[in-house]
């Protein structure tokens, strides 16, 4: 059942997110072509210039505003369909409100991802255009060989023989907390729809912003001199050695805590879901 | 066994008034049953209960022996009085949509239905009327072998004609071994496919029951008719 859910979910925000994608391959075409016209220096057309200018940084906002659409998608696919006319439909299949859930979670997943994707490929493809002859030409390639030599060799001074395994904690850091700040959203909005029948998404902003708060005064805490960071830091300051092994703590602290997060919001949107939602 | 059975059902919305209070029904298999009563007195309420959109404060709710939860809502076929579509979708996406979801879907039946009311499958529901939207929820839901159909309003939205239609499609889908629930307040127009009525007063009291044909032996009046006396300027509700 999880299965069909999430292909109906997806199915959902798909149908609209592929028109922005497109747009933004084509915003990027424009731009790699706008790099092509700053790229000739010419003072009679300055007008150009400036316009090509504001232009190109229309075209990059453009693209990043991707994000923000899948976004947008993702949570209003997550509200229609549970607190809706809809919802009569979605809490009427047999199936269990935490595969629900998880769908919702994976769905959101999966559209961050292929936004991702899609936004660094825009930028790819803006550069590629934008800057052909230096591509082709064998120069750039040594570059590109020597700048990977270095960054491996920062990478194995850094993370010393475990380099694979830090790369893969902090993988895990950014899957842990994207599904944290995605349940957190969609928590928001699960208790609006229970404390509030006419100003859902109103509230649901609200209690966002009062999480938002809290959650910042938190951070500057542990940021304050004598907290936790500047402890990592002094630990660092220690030497390289030192640094390795703060590093490492450090990723395996957000690790933790990002995972009995997204656990306990997990539980705990379920729980409202499964008792305290009311239809009516 | 009895198809549904609540017992001693307490239901409220945090507003210090039970919709449903101390309510306990038993319907067997195989009636088409009228739950009547005025706005308000909790008919929309108990089907919600019975479908799994509510939880009730206390008491207990199953159907076919089961207590209500994720295997009664592949045994129970709601109708809610309003329409719950995706509005991206169009309607033979949502043929699919229920086929993929209950096992007890029949797309054949779903599909000759539609055929007979004229709606294109390729049609989307964004731009179907309100009444052809209701019809399309009363097809894809009668198009289940459910065990026990809950019916909010079916005929509600839609234009006379159709309502006979959609009566007799009721009554001619539907399988000896289910029952079906009916709201309406188009009591004249489901009397005669009614088998047994139910009249519910506030807080889920029931007032009456019986067969509209004892109505008919023992006051000489209709179900419409004993309707309108029993909830006359709301003094008995």
């Amino acid at each position: 059942m999880l299965r069909k859910l999430l292909k109906y979910d997806l199915r959902a925000i798909l149908k609209y997110w592929w028109i922005a994608a497109v747009t933004t391959v084509g915003l990027a075409g424009i731009s790699g072509v706008l790099i092509r016209i700053l790229k000739v220096e010419n003072t009679r057309y300055t007008a150009l210039q400036v316009m090509s200018v504001m232009a190109l940084v229309f075209c990059v906002l453009g693209i990043a505003l991707l994000s923000v659409i899948s976004w947008v998608l993702i949570l209003v696919r997550f509200y229609k369909h549970f607190f809706t006319d809809e919802g009569y439909l979605t809490f009427t299949l047999p199936v269990k409100k935490h595969q629900l859930l998880t769908s919702k979670v994976l769905m959101a997943l999966i559209t961050h991802f292929i936004t991702g994707v899609v936004i660094i490929l825009d930028f790819v493809l803006a550069l590629f255009i934008g800057f052909a002859e230096e591509i082709f030409r064998a120069e750039f390639w040594q570059d590109v060989q020597i700048f990977w030599q270095e960054l491996s060799e920062v990478l194995r001074e850094v993370g010393g023989g475990y380099v694979t395994l830090y790369i893969l904690e902090y993988l895990l850091v950014l899957l842990t907390a994207s599904v944290a700040s995605t349940l957190v959203i969609y928590l928001c909005i699960t208790v609006a729809a229970i404390i509030s029948r006419k100003y859902k998404i109103l509230t649901a902003i609200a209690l966002y912003y009062g999480y938002s708060f809290i959650s910042t005064g938190a951070v500057r805490i542990l940021l304050a001199d004598g907290n936790m960071y500047s402890l990592f830091f002094r630990i660092a300051d220690l030497g390289v050695e030192s640094a390795k092994m703060a590093l490492g703590l450090l990723g395996l602290i957000g690790l933790g805590v990002y995972v009995l997060a997204a656990a306990g919001l997990y539980m705990l949107e379920s729980y409202l879901l499964e008792r305290k939602l009311n239809l009516v | 066994m009895n198809v549904l059975e609540c017992k001693n059902l307490y239901k409220s919305y945090g507003t210090g008034r039970y919709v449903l209070e101390n309510m306990s029904l038993s319907l067997p298999a195989g009636r088409i049953v009228g739950l009547l009563g005025p706005n308000g007195c909790g008919k929309s309420t108990l089907m919600k209960t019975v479908a799994g959109l509510l939880m009730p404060d206390s008491g207990a709710v199953s159907v076919a022996g089961t207590p209500v939860g994720e295997e009664t809502k592949a045994l129970v076929s709601y109708l809610p009085e309003r329409t719950y579509f995706n509005s991206w979708m169009r309607v033979g996406d949502l043929v699919e949509y229920f086929a993929d979801f209950y096992r007890d879907f029949d797309s054949g039946k779903a599909k000759g239905l539609l055929s007979d009311l004229h709606i294109d499958p390729s049609d989307r529901l964004k731009s179907l009327s309100k009444g052809t939207k209701e019809k399309v929820q009363l097809i894809l839901v009668m198009s289940r072998r459910a065990r026990l159909y809950l019916l909010d309003e079916p005929i509600a939205g839609v234009d006379p004609a159709a309502r006979e239609y959609i009566l007799s499609t009721i009554v001619g889908n539907y399988d000896p071994d289910s029952t079906i629930l009916i709201t309406t307040h188009l009591i004249a127009d489901v009397e005669p496919v009614l088998d047994e009525f139910l009249f519910m007063g506030y807080s889920g009291k029931i007032l009456r029951a019986g067969t509209a044909d004892a109505v008919r032996e023992e006051t000489g009046m209709s179900l419409d008719a004993l309707f309108r006396e029993v909830f006359r300027c709301s003094a008995n509700c």
